[in-house]
């Protein structure tokens, strides 16, 4: 059995990718999940510093320059930190209304040329993203002691990851796609 | 710079790819095949530029209050006041239902939190006194349909946010068309209830166990009112209202219903963290392909188009409001703001039609596009809670249905309805 799994299938070994996948699993899993929880944190510290923001307008009547600064650069951590988990746990919305009904082939061919593409502009948008770091680091924020450019240093980080989790993607849709070909005996899970 | 972005967008849509992915790689895609890689720069900032904004952070606050509402006792206390007000009519608890969700749109801003929190309290209740599943799951998720229509909404900070149209203007037009919708909603339930002999829940409460009840819900009723009163007489603004709301919500499930622990904390911080990043990023992921609509140049020659189809704007909004029935058949709520208003919204402005009454308009027909298969949020949850398919659940919605679409052509033709309250409070 596994010699002609060998033989039929040089290119590919779908036990291979599925290796890799879960190799890769191993670190995506627990940095995605740490960077979920992160935001959480992050959200409790939004809410603190708006009710600050109030309680000081009116009972101090002075309100702090900081405050809307800090909470919104918080505010985009928040979804560039849940980016790569919401990926990976696959909670982002999509209509699947129209695919429902194809064969299996062509849908799990359009699914890996979409991972493929989502892989795919993430390095494009991860590439940009260092110039934009390097381009923030020349201007300092207007209410707190550092340079724009430490905000954005988020951007590079999710992307990076995303490309990750999108290898990880890939790499289980072609190992899926082996098996629902036929090319491959299932390994039975 | 070609239009490739759109097709190449309804494909990645039908094909099914993730709607935020979609976003961000149409564009990026047509620059490609256009040789123009110098604006790939303007794509990223506009991505982080989209949600790099103050008012946009009510939406995760507005989150984090339906989570710890959904977590606490508040549904419970909720329930528990409509039944002594309504009860013991005959189909008091579908009766109930609807004025629960009436009640739980002044707390929460979101149909899917109200219809998975009352759904699963009021589902089995329903089907214990002999009510159909069906009814009972078609009843929850019809009503729920007035969360984000009745303040405080998500989808009108969202719209609110990506067509500069007041909030707080907006949350004043969306009281009118709720109550009219709930109201509509009771209606149908009477006949129906009277028709099919639904059973009566439990005997008229008393005058003093409806104060009872009053004064134990008295803590959650509270919230739009200090949501609501801060927002519209300008001591907040909305973003800060929302944080207002989501602390209070802590503070009375924490210190006075005690139906949350220290425990429960980080499990809806984090929650409530992962939903609003979701919402968050497709709207980065809109601003960015709304940029690449209006430097193409295909808005103006949408624009166009749809002007060229009639020149009587009342018959221009019912082609619009069937446009966006069917857009909701397929497209949630919310990306179905980032995607069209940013289209639709200027043109019918130009053509005379009031910014506010459009967006209320536009916001009522998404949301009620929640509940129409075959991509309806609200009826997918409805559907996992009690356990039927969601088909059935959309063909018992029928009546339900027609008056929320009687409603929408109601809005849509007399705009007083809606715009009449935002203007008392000199809003519009």
């Amino acid at each position: 059995m596994v010699k002609s799994k060998m033989m039929t299938d040089p290119v590919i070994s779908p036990p291979l990718t599925e290796r890799l996948a879960d190799a890769l699993a191993k670190a995506n899993r627990p940095i995605c999940e740490a960077g979920r929880n992160f935001a959480g944190l992050l959200l409790a510290a939004m809410t603190l510093i708006v009710m600050v923001q109030v309680v000081a307008r009116y009972g101090f009547n002075n309100s702090p320059a900081w405050t809307e600064e800090l909470a919104k650069t918080m505010m985009v951590w928040t979804a560039f930190l849940v980016a790569p988990w919401a990926y990976r746990e696959g909670t982002n919305v999509s209509i699947s209304f129209f695919t429902e009904d194809l064969p299996k082939a062509i849908k799990s061919t359009l699914q890996i040329g979409i991972t493929l593409l989502v892989i795919w502009i993430c390095a494009v948008f991860f590439a940009e993203s260092l110039d934009f770091v390097l381009r923030g680091m020349q201007s300092k924020s207007a209410t707190l002691p550092m340079q724009v450019g430490a905000f954005y240093v988020i951007v590079p980080v999710s992307f990076a990851l995303l490309i990750l989790v999108g290898i990880e993607t890939v790499l289980r849709e072609l190992a899926a796609f082996v098996k629902k070909d036929g090319h491959h005996p299932a390994k039975e899970e | 710079m070609s239009l490739a972005y759109f097709w190449i967008f309804l494909f990645l849509l039908a094909a099914g790819a993730p709607i935020v992915f979609a976003l961000l790689i149409a564009p990026g895609l047509s620059l490609t095949i256009d040789g123009q890689e110098e604006f790939y720069t303007s794509l990223l900032s506009r991505l982080y530029n989209g949600m790099d904004s103050f008012p946009l952070m009510a939406v995760p606050f507005f989150i984090l209050a339906g989570e710890v509402m959904n977590t606490g006792g508040v549904t419970k206390a909720l329930v528990r006041f409509a039944q002594s007000i309504i009860g013991h009519v005959r189909g008091g608890l579908a009766q109930v239902n609807i004025i629960s969700s009436i009640l739980f749109a002044g707390l929460s801003g979101s149909a899917v939190a109200d219809t998975s929190a009352l759904g699963k309290m009021l589902i089995p209740a329903m089907e214990k006194a002999g009510y159909s599943t069906r009814f009972a799951a078609a009843v929850t998720a019809a009503s729920s349909v007035i969360g984000p229509i009745v303040p405080p909404s998500g989808i009108m900070i969202l719209y609110a946010f990506v067509m500069n149209v007041s909030v707080a203007g907006l949350f004043a037009a969306g009281i009118v068309p709720g109550i009219l919708i709930g109201g509509g909603l009771m209606l149908v339930t009477f006949f129906l209830a009277k028709k099919r002999n639904y059973p009566v829940a439990n005997k008229r409460a008393t005058w003093t166990e409806r104060r009872l009840t009053f004064f134990q819900t008295l803590p959650a009723l509270m919230t739009p009112v200090i949501l609501l009163g801060g927002i519209l007489s300008g001591i907040f603004t909305p973003t800060e209202a929302a944080a207002v709301a989501a602390t209070y919500a802590l503070f009375v499930s924490y210190f006075i219903m005690r139906t949350i622990s220290a425990s429960d904390l980080p499990r809806i911080f984090v929650n409530a963290a992962a939903q609003s990043a979701v919402i968050l990023l497709l709207v980065g992921a809109a601003v960015t392909f709304a940029w690449i609509i209006t430097v193409s140049g295909m808005a103006g020659s949408m624009a166009e188009g749809l002007s060229g189809m009639s020149s009587n704007v009342l018959v221009l909004l019912l082609l619009i409001n069937l446009f966006l029935f069917v857009v909701g058949m397929f497209l949630d709520a919310g990306p179905a703001i980032l995607i069209l208003g940013p289209v639709l919204a200027p043109l019918m402005v130009s053509m005379g039609v009031d910014p506010m009454h459009f967006a209320i308009v536009m916001c009522v027909n998404v949301t009620v596009g929640l509940i129409t298969p075959p991509m309806g949020l609200v009826l997918f949850v409805a559907s996992s809670v009690s356990g039927e398919k969601p088909e059935s659940i959309a063909l018992e919605m029928l009546p339900f249905l027609a008056v929320e679409v009687a409603v929408i052509i109601a809005i849509t033709m007399f705009p007083a309805l809606s715009l009449t309250l935002p203007r008392l409070l000199g809003y519009a």
